[in-house]
């Protein structure tokens, strides 16, 4: 299981004169669970939409076989899922409808859903925990439900790298935790790649490999422990850390409260 | 669909369902009121008659016409159903346009009118009339509309492109100013009409009387046409309202899907103003409430909004006829009712704390 998901070679991206991101080298591999990490700024959801091909860098190449910002836009959406914190819809669709947008890229124009989609739809909203209010509008829904039925509809694109931008922060933390061992068992059945942008340390240290980005560089790129070290706090968040070794870590900072 | 998979959404199964009858049921109500609506009138017509006089038309079976007097077939063939088939597919078509609109511009209260191709029609229409009355031409009002119509997109269009890009916020702002200016250039075509102003008025107003198998060779097309063409791409419409990013992670071609819908959504709404002038509301509320009371899937809600929208404006139309002999402008009625109206729905469907219709 060390074959490569995507292939970042010398990536540059910048917004007009202002560069975001510069030479960014790595190798992400299939079915790992990859959090990208970062302080605010520090160019993670930039780098996110050029791995997942809805931009395009300036310089350098992104490789899932081919290079993503020339694959066929309907081909990435079957391999690719992209779940945004930041969508929204004022739209009165049901979950279900919402959910069933998911199909889109595998049907064809002209024909009906078919029961095996139906099925698929089905098992996604179960693994997103929303089977039971399926047919209730998105409009009236609490933004945690709605992170979960945007969960659901990416399953079932059935991409081969699911790719999350904060997307389930806005999660309580049994939700959190039950969303994340969904998609390791869903990544052991279907060798899935997920790459995730995150702020909760704690989750990231779930994860198989942890990208960090510093000021639009890479700063460290492994799995946690290894790069999870007192100086990688202090240089790359500017926080004081202290290292449990074989327990995990915890944030040491002067913190003064004003009341 | 097997029964299992039924089974797990029933309801979901069961609401498309009911939306296949209302359709159903509202095109067998607009069928019955254009018979009622060709009996209406000066002269008397007894439906079977109408029903006779339609069905030895369209056979093209001259034997079944030879009972019935000649006069009553002009006026059912040549006066009534030019004018009562304009107003179906007028309302149909706005009903549809608003629909792709409110989509395409992710704002439930965008209505064909939005992006200024309305204006532009006006403009041509209201041009064509002022030469015709100065230097005597014969040019055709719903032609110039039309033509205009379409530069009218076209200029939106560059000025969005120009303007950063074709998204949302560029194409509403470049159709306001665009709007502006034809307006201003309308009140000016007024202005030097002088005396024979009230041609220009009567037109803008909308209305449908006087109109003839010319325009509804312009019009039907239109909108059968762009409605198919927008009723078979209708995933990638509902696809469009979740934004472009999330719109293109999901396999659609953004740009060309949106260019796609702004040429039928213009071509539709310029061939109804072509033919009716502008007759507010139609395309603003028809689409508005059947996406609150039943669905926002355009799949559902493109053929629902054509039928609904046509029964409306033949009811409208209908009612124009019968309260007055001078005939008011149906676009006058529709706004004088659908405004009130459309501010009962807002109360009572605002959500107090989003303020989200």
């Amino acid at each position: 299981m060390n074959e490569t998901a995507l292939e970042i070679k010398n990536i540059h991206f910048s917004y007009g004169s202002s560069p975001v991101l510069f030479d960014i080298n790595c190798a992400i591999r299939k079915n790992r669970f990859v959090s990208l990490i970062g302080p605010n700024g520090s160019g993670k959801s930039t780098l996110l939409w050029l791995l997942c091909g809805i931009r395009k860098p300036q310089n350098g190449r992104i490789l899932h076989n081919v290079d993503v910002s020339k694959m066929d836009i309907l081909e990435r959406a079957k391999r690719f899922a992209v779940i945004t914190q930041k969508e929204s819809n004022q739209f009165p669709f049901t979950c279900l409808e919402t959910v069933m947008l998911g199909l889109h890229p595998h049907r064809s124009r002209f024909s009906s859903v078919t029961a095996s989609q139906m099925e698929q739809v089905w098992n996604a909203m179960k693994i997103a925990g929303i089977q039971q209010f399926a047919n209730r509008n998105i409009m009236h829904i609490s933004g945690g439900e709605f992170q979960r039925v945007i969960i659901a509809r990416a399953i079932v694109q059935q991409p081969e790298i699911l790719f999350m931008d904060e997307a389930i922060s806005s999660l309580d933390i049994s939700e959190k935790i039950r969303i994340h061992k969904q998609l390791r068992s869903l990544m052991a059945e279907t060798g899935m790649t997920v790459v995730s942008i995150s702020h909760d340390i704690d989750t990231v240290s779930l994860s198989d490999d942890v990208m960090a980005l510093k000021k639009g560089a890479l700063a460290a790129f492994g799995p946690p422990d290894t790069v999870f070290t007192e100086s990688f706090f202090e240089n790359v968040f500017n926080v004081k850390a202290e290292i449990l070794p074989g327990k995990g870590f915890f944030i040491r900072d002067n913190i003064e409260y004003v009341i | 669909m097997n029964e299992k998979t039924s089974q797990k959404f029933p309801e979901y199964f069961k609401k498309n369902s009911h939306f296949l009858w209302y359709g159903l049921i509202l095109a067998a109500v607009t069928v019955v009121l254009l018979i009622f609506s060709l009996a209406m009138g000066a002269m008397e017509i007894r439906p079977d008659t109408i029903i006779r006089i339609l069905a030895g038309k369209i056979s093209g079976k001259s034997e079944i016409l030879e009972s019935i007097k000649a006069n009553q077939i002009a006026v059912v063939w040549e006066i009534r159903l030019p004018r009562i088939l304009c107003g179906l597919f007028v309302g149909s078509g706005l009903a549809i346009s608003g629909c792709i609109f409110q989509s395409l511009l992710r704002n439930p209260l965008a209505d064909p009118y939005t992006i200024g191709v309305s204006t532009g029609a006006a403009f041509g229409a209201s041009l064509a009339i002022l030469l015709n009355i100065t230097f005597g031409f014969f040019l055709s009002s719903t032609a110039f509309a039309f033509t205009f119509a379409f530069f009218t997109l076209v200029l939106v269009i560059l000025i969005a492109q120009k303007g950063g890009g074709m998204f949302t916020s560029n194409l509403i702002l470049s159709g306001i100013i665009i709007s502006s200016i034809l307006s201003s250039g309308i009140s000016f075509i007024k202005m030097i009409a002088g005396e024979n102003v009230s041609a220009i008025v009567f037109w803008l107003m909308g209305s449908l009387p006087s109109r003839q198998w010319s325009d509804i060779r312009l019009v039907a097309p239109v909108v059968l046409i762009g409605g198919l063409i927008a009723w078979i791409f209708a995933d990638d419409l509902n696809i469009m309202v979740l934004g472009d990013e999330s719109a293109q992670t999901l396999g659609v071609n953004t740009q060309r899907t949106r260019l796609i819908y702004l040429i039928i959504g213009s071509a539709i709404t310029a061939a109804c103003v072509s033919v009716s002038g502008i007759i507010g509301f139609v395309g603003l509320i028809v689409p508005h409430i059947l996406r609150f009371w039943t669905t926002g899937n355009n799949r559902i809600l493109i053929p629902l909004s054509a039928v609904t929208g046509s029964l409306i404006l033949c009811l409208a139309d209908n009612t124009v006829r019968l309260i007055s002999n001078s005939e008011i402008p149906v676009g006058v009625l529709t706004t004088l009712i659908g405004g009130p109206f459309f501010i009962y729905i807002f109360l009572k469907k605002t959500d107090k704390q989003t303020g989200v219709l």
